[in-house]
């Protein structure tokens, strides 16, 4: 028998006390960070630690993403517990561009995770990138 | 023939996964797996819906043209 499954993702990353640094830390901050990387590197945009509001006030977070549609930054914050969550001052019409870099960061960060999980099962593993009007999605293939 | 899984990944990070080619439940038990490993990657991750193939979807998976007269696709929604 054979199945088509459709799954609804959250990410949650180890304890903030797990981080560490370099390879030496928790896999899934190094997936995260990772997946912000690539996000930021697709948006020609680049990687901080802190992101501004309106005013012009900054504030520190995990990661932050700052684009050149999008200079405020998007702020990547990790609770306590784990819940990533995603922080950006919008006002002045930057809710798409803010939105953009977010579900970006996800996309990546789930299609990072998807790959690894299908390699640690023995799969083989090719990954493809489709855009489908202005949705793009990633297929990961897996074949064992 | 090769089990195969086809996971096709949305903007908002849901996705839909294809299992192909695998034998009786083992299709279940291997979407089970992946959601336990993806969970030790930090990528929790609830059913919406699972679909099981029809007759024609299956056969089209093995290169067959039998299909079983009166089958019909099932789904099976979970609550989210």
């Amino acid at each position: 028998m054979s199945i088509i499954s459709s799954y609804s993702t959250k990410i949650k990353v180890a304890p903030r006390a797990s981080r560490g640094a370099g390879n030496k830390g928790d896999q899934t901050w190094q997936l995260l960070h990772e997946a912000v990387i690539a996000a930021a590197e697709e948006l020609s945009g680049e990687v901080r630690s802190e992101i501004a509001d309106y005013n012009g006030t900054t504030r520190q977070v995990d990661f932050a993403i700052a684009t050149p549609e999008f200079p405020r930054g998007v702020g990547i914050v990790v609770s306590p517990s784990g819940e990533v969550r995603f922080m950006y001052d919008h006002y002045g019409g930057y809710k798409r561009q803010a939105e953009k870099i977010s579900e970006l960061v996800t996309q990546h960060y789930t299609t990072l995770a998807v790959t690894r999980a299908l390699r640690a099962l023995n799969y083989d593993v090719e990954i493809q990138e489709r855009g489908q009007g202005t949705e793009r999605r990633v297929l990961v293939q897996g074949v064992m | 023939m090769s089990k195969r899984i086809d996971v096709q990944i949305s903007k908002d990070g849901t996705f839909r996964a294809e299992f192909s080619g695998f034998a009786g439940d083992d299709c279940i038990d291997h979407a089970e797996r992946l959601r336990s490993v993806l969970a030790g990657y930090g990528l929790i991750v609830d059913p919406i819906a699972v679909q099981r193939k029809d007759p024609a979807e299956i056969a089209a998976e093995i290169g067959e043209d039998e299909q079983e007269p009166g089958e019909v696709r099932q789904e099976v929604r979970r609550p989210r």
